[in-house]
């Protein structure tokens, strides 16, 4: 074992895993198993073997893991598939008989193992080597009930690594990383979309988003018939009334997140939708007087305190105060201009 | 030119288009959605073709939701395509992809990828999306799409 840990820092002596080129790593994987090989005398199991090999070997380790193992979404390094497919051509000569009992091996200290891989470092690989090898000292005995485990945990997506040994691996590789990161976010869309919290299922969901997206845009569709229909008809007197009633409904439903504080937000908002409504209005079309009037009425109370919340940026430091800025001093201006 | 200067910094320093959007999201297209009926109003005076009207209102009410929302991959999809039908004079094709996908998402065993492809065909140039987007640009989208219909809802119930 120590004569592992040698050889494996003096591999790793030259630099990092990822300086090391392909074929350095085959050189290295074939020396450790043929190195092994000799330990074989000493009454170990092959699969012992197996698991020394990992425990010694760095990078080769790295390779092996990645080899036998389906990638983890949950890498931070990002596991490149670049690397995944050149580990994909290497030699695969006698590991592909024993990716299971690598798998079962290396489940113990897998998440030294991510780990490691995050950092990439070579003295964490070194410390862990240590710790690596208590473990799956320790875990030979229960090697065949972690062999079951590790099979169920399989379609488990944290423990979702790619075996080699198939020539299409990289593409289903990159396929399965993909498929994980959306199934992720995909909980994000629960929350959007009513009444998806009760299905479980990917398909399910994604049949509710997709069904859900049709919804809103035919119903987009169709309002925009009616308002067409609608249109010769158009008063807009009552501008400024439904301007706060497009605030009042549009929040709730849009949630937005807790950090605005809502009252405050809301009056600042409306304020200067009336703004902008009626800064629009007179900028297109000749205001009639009361409108003018209305709109003088509203925004006089306000502009003292409007002011007052341009001052004050609590609310938007969370969001952005540049770009949010620009449209206040805009609304402003507008305003200034009536 | 402050407009643009807007949506530039927007893109450039934003780090959560989303949250800028939903704030302003509301005003922005009512602001421009009232303007722009005001002017098919005027227009309409001319007694044009209900359809012309119709075609009108629905490049504004989108037209509208491309400018209120900026910033996101969904949003330039949505405006090439209005600019392409606008010179094109064509009907919005969004009508007839929900028909096509409804029929295909009716099928009982469809792969989760073909799933997929069907959510990311609802996005207006969603097939350019990067798949790890897709799913921020997806929330960004329904998120909008309510604004939206909200909006419109407000502004018809006002108005009838």
């Amino acid at each position: 074992m120590l004569h592992c840990l040698n050889t494996s820092s003096n591999l790793v002596g030259g630099g990092n895993i990822s300086d090391m080129t392909v074929l350095e790593r085959q050189r290295a994987r074939i020396k450790f198993q043929n190195e092994h090989q000799q330990f074989s005398g000493n009454g170990f199991s092959s699969s012992h073997q197996q698991q020394f090999m990992m425990l010694g070997c760095d990078s080769a380790l790295g390779e092996i893991v990645t080899n036998s193992m389906k990638p983890d979404p949950d890498y931070e390094n990002g596991f490149d598939e670049e690397t995944v497919k050149k580990r994909k051509t290497d030699n695969k000569v006698d590991l592909n008989s024993k990716d299971k009992r690598i798998k079962v091996c290396v489940e113990e200290g897998e998440s030294k193992i991510v780990e490691q891989r995050k950092g990439q470092k070579n003295t964490k690989f070194n410390n862990g080597n240590k710790n690596k090898r208590e473990n799956c000292e320790d875990s030979n005995s229960k090697e065949n009930s972690k062999g079951s485990e590790i099979q169920n945990q399989k379609p488990d997506y944290i423990h979702v690594r790619a075996r080699r040994g198939q020539a299409t691996d990289s593409h289903s590789l990159a396929e399965r990383v993909r498929r994980e990161k959306i199934s992720e976010r995909m909980k994000y869309l629960q929350d959007l979309v009513p009444g998806c919290n009760k299905i479980a299922g990917k398909a399910g969901m994604l049949d509710e988003i997709i069904n859900y997206v049709q919804s809103l845009q035919r119903q987009v569709e169709f309002l925009s018939m009616k308002l067409a229909a609608v249109n010769p008809r158009l008063d807009f007197n009552i501008d400024e009334l439904f301007a706060k009633e497009v605030f009042t409904q549009n929040f709730p439903t849009t949630g937005i997140p807790s950090e605005m504080t809502n009252p405050a937000y809301l009056q600042f908002n409306s304020a200067q939708q009336l703004v902008s409504c009626c800064g629009g209005l007179i900028n297109n079309m000749g205001i009639i007087p009361p409108e003018i009037g209305l709109c003088r009425n509203i925004n006089a109370p306000t502009s003292a305190s409007l002011p007052e919340i341009f001052l004050d940026s609590s609310i938007f430091t969370h969001i952005l105060p540049s770009s949010t800025w620009e449209g206040m001093v805009e609304a402003s201006n507008m305003k200034m201009e009536m | 030119m402050e407009a643009q200067q807007q949506n530039k910094r927007r893109r450039v320093y934003s780090m959560e288009p989303n949250k800028i959007v939903q704030s302003i999201f509301a005003r922005n297209y009512l602001s421009y959605l009232v303007s722009a009926l005001m002017k098919i109003k005027e227009n309409t005076s001319s007694s044009k073709d209900h359809n012309d009207i119709c075609k009108n209102v629905k490049y504004e009410v989108e037209m509208a939701m491309v400018l209120s929302a900026q910033g996101f991959a969904w949003s330039n999809g949505l405006k090439v395509k209005l600019q392409r039908e606008h010179i094109n004079n064509v009907a919005t094709t969004e009508g007839d992809n929900n028909l096509g996908m409804e029929k295909d998402s009716v099928r009982e065993d469809k792969e989760d990828e073909e799933k997929m492809k069907n959510l990311i065909s609802l996005i207006p140039g969603g097939e350019e999306i990067c798949d790890e987007q897709v799913v921020n640009e997806l929330e960004s989208y329904i998120k909008c799409l309510q604004m939206q219909v909200n909006v419109l809802q407000c502004l018809i119930a006002e108005t009838c």
